[in-house]
């Protein structure tokens, strides 16, 4: 990053396509790690659905027209944000359920901000981050009933 | 945020694309090609020579005469294939442009959008406007047809400010119409075009539809002056533009010529300077300021000026330079060396004609890269209309601040221009905005945009020396690529 709270429109969806692929990896990997069926269930799905969301992500990035996306996007701190995953992967005095938790409700405030900023340069990303900040809500809420 | 990687170290001698192969030029005149912001070669481009252009020409005259007959929505299928495949490989070109030209690399992706959204368009005119007019009843018992014939082989010469987009401004519309095209790039610029040909060859088109040759103003009058050629599109500046059109006049070629610019972008005392600097910011050093769409000329009327001026400069006084493969810089290295000295020479001449020099981009230094042709945002103020930083085309990163007292000598100013490829007003008065897109003289006028660029299915092209010609690029191009035949029938 920057070190500036100013950012590219292309920075700020390939930040968060790496995102995707950060969560995607800790699903798998805690898919492996739990004994609990159910639980090994939904972080597959999820693993294969981050997977997607990162694809969707790409596709509006590539289809943005450019001309109005090269104006910079700012008061979003996203370093803020990038630290806050880091924290909550490396935290030991979590579980990864609780760190699943966590993780959505990262995304679920991210992507609603995010969605905001870049209504007036995009309106698909618009449109679809706004879709993913409303599924790491439901996310959420699935995880939160299975503690 | 790690640094992209590039697609080659080295691209090697470039190859001509001749009647569906690579072929190697057998001409010695080799240029290197550069990555500017590394100052290192990456290619070797060879001027082909005079019997290559004409094997060209030769291949494209031959096909022409089966793919006019390919029926329309044939030819539009190789279209759809050809634009699904720029967007497979619309990174990887992307990160071509940028290595080549030193555009960042979302002005790259940029640049292939646009590219193939006038695929896109192209497939729409060969449904719609290509379809032609038909009256019954003329007379009794006789109708009237339109139909239009595509003419045959052209030339495209591009630019290198945009080394793919430009030339697409017309291919697309060409192949769909049923006419067979011969491309010369930009010689300082030639990579990405010949990366985009690699897929161009991809889709499977009939050989000699499409050609490739390399080379500078020998190839392109030569290009321009053989008689198979019956018509040239060309983007560049206004004295090569110039020069095309009087060539193509004198070999009876139609011709489109896009060229230079100095367009003004006025900012009224009503505006919202907080919510504007950013287009502003987009529209000066876009492209780092080497676009025909780029602001050149700030005029701040009347009471705008104070603040603006101190917005404006602290803007770009913050803007990231750095190799484009960044996705945090904001500007990339101007296009060459010979380009940075002649910007150079533009600032010292604006030094000595008495404007004031309050942001001073000559000695921006990039860290890791030393070597690149980098130049910072550079801003004068206290510029008057007259002075050669406010009338002449500078293509880099440089804005002049110019005062003005209200919007009607405003118009006068922009209008004494001698360019007219845009202009732009930022403004919460309907009134003021509805004057100044009625009077100011460009083909291209924006109310709070700063970089007013026509979409692929509308035409594209300037008013007065920046531009030669009738018919305007993009969608305009149906009638350029087309003669229209009248069949009157008698029925009975």
């Amino acid at each position: 990053m920057t070190g500036e709270d100013r950012y590219t429109f292309s920075q700020v969806v390939s930040l968060l396509i790496e995102l995707e692929s950060t969560i995607a990896e800790f699903y798998k990997a805690s898919a492996e790690r739990t004994s609990r069926r159910d639980l090994r269930e939904v972080f597959l799905a999820l693993e294969k659905a981050n997977l997607k969301r990162r694809e969707s992500l790409s596709r509006v990035r590539q289809g943005t027209v450019i001309e109005m996306s090269l104006e910079p996007i700012t008061g979003l701190q996203l370093e803020e944000y990038e630290l806050h995953v880091k924290r909550v992967m490396e935290d030991g005095n979590l579980d990864d359920l609780q760190k699943a938790i966590a993780l959505e409700s990262i995304t679920q405030d991210l992507y609603g901000r995010v969605s905001d900023k870049v209504a007036n340069v995009s309106a698909d990303t618009s449109e679809l981050l706004s879709r993913l900040s409303q599924e790491s809500l439901e996310r959420k809420r699935i995880f939160l009933s299975m503690g | 945020m790690p640094l992209l990687s590039e697609v080659e170290k080295n691209y090697g001698r470039l190859k001509l694309f001749i009647d569906g192969s690579w072929v190697d030029s057998d001409s010695t005149q080799v240029e290197p090609v550069m990555n500017p912001a590394k100052d290192e070669v990456i290619a070797q481009v060879p001027f082909a020579l005079k019997e290559e252009v004409d094997r060209a020409v030769e291949a494209a005259a031959r096909a022409f005469e089966k793919w006019r007959e390919f029926p329309a929505p044939t030819r539009v299928q190789y279209l759809y294939r050809l634009k699904h495949t720029l967007e497979e490989h619309l990174e990887e070109l992307s990160r071509v442009t940028t290595e080549n030209h030193g555009k960042i690399i979302d002005e790259s992706r940029g640049e292939m959008r646009r590219l193939i959204e006038n695929v896109e368009s192209a497939c729409a005119a060969a449904y719609t406007l290509a379809k032609g007019e038909h009256l019954d009843l003329i007379a009794p018992g006789i109708d009237e047809t339109l139909v239009r014939d595509p003419l045959g082989p052209f030339a495209i010469l591009g630019p290198f400010n945009f080394p793919t987009l430009a030339p697409f401004w017309f291919i697309p519309y060409g192949m769909a119409l049923g006419c067979t095209l011969v491309v010369k790039p930009s010689e300082i610029c030639p990579i990405p075009m010949h990366w985009t040909f690699k897929v161009v060859e991809e889709i499977g088109i009939p050989r000699g539809v499409v050609n490739l040759v390399h080379g500078g103003r020998e190839v392109s009058e030569a290009l321009i002056a053989h008689p198979e050629i019956k018509g040239v599109a060309f983007v560049g500046s206004t004295a090569a533009g110039r020069s095309v059109y009087r060539l193509a006049g004198e070999h009876g070629k139609r011709a489109i010529a896009q060229a230079g610019a100095k367009n003004f972008l006025v900012v009224m005392p009503d505006a919202d300077l907080d919510s504007i600097v950013s287009a502003l910011m987009t529209s000066f050093y876009g492209n780092t300021g080497q676009r025909c769409l780029s602001g050149a000329n700030l005029v701040a009327v009347g009471d705008a000026y104070e603040a603006l001026k101190r917005k404006f400069v602290e803007a770009s006084s913050r803007l990231r330079l750095g190799y484009g493969l960044d996705e945090s810089v904001e500007m990339g290295p101007v296009v060459t060396k010979k380009a940075k000295d002649r910007i150079l020479g533009f600032v010292g001449k604006g030094i000595e004609e008495g404007a004031n020099l309050v942001l001073d981009g000559r000695n921006a230094k990039v860290k890791d890269y030393p070597n690149g042709y980098f130049l910072g945002a550079t801003v004068f103020d206290d510029v008057t209309a007259d002075m050669a930083i406010a009338s002449e085309e500078i293509f880099g990163p440089v804005a002049c601040i110019i005062r003005k007292e209200d919007l009607d000598s405003t118009i006068e100013m922009i209008n004494q221009n001698r360019y007219g490829n845009a202009a732009c007003i930022f403004t919460s008065s309907g009134t003021s905005a509805r004057e100044f897109r009625r009077r100011v003289s460009a083909g291209n006028v924006g109310i709070n945009v700063g970089i007013p660029a026509p979409m692929g299915f509308f035409p594209f092209g300037g008013w007065k020396e920046s531009f030669f010609g009738i018919l305007h690029g993009q969608m305009d191009c149906v009638d350029f690529f087309t003669e229209k035949k009248i069949i009157v029938t008698r029925w009975r």
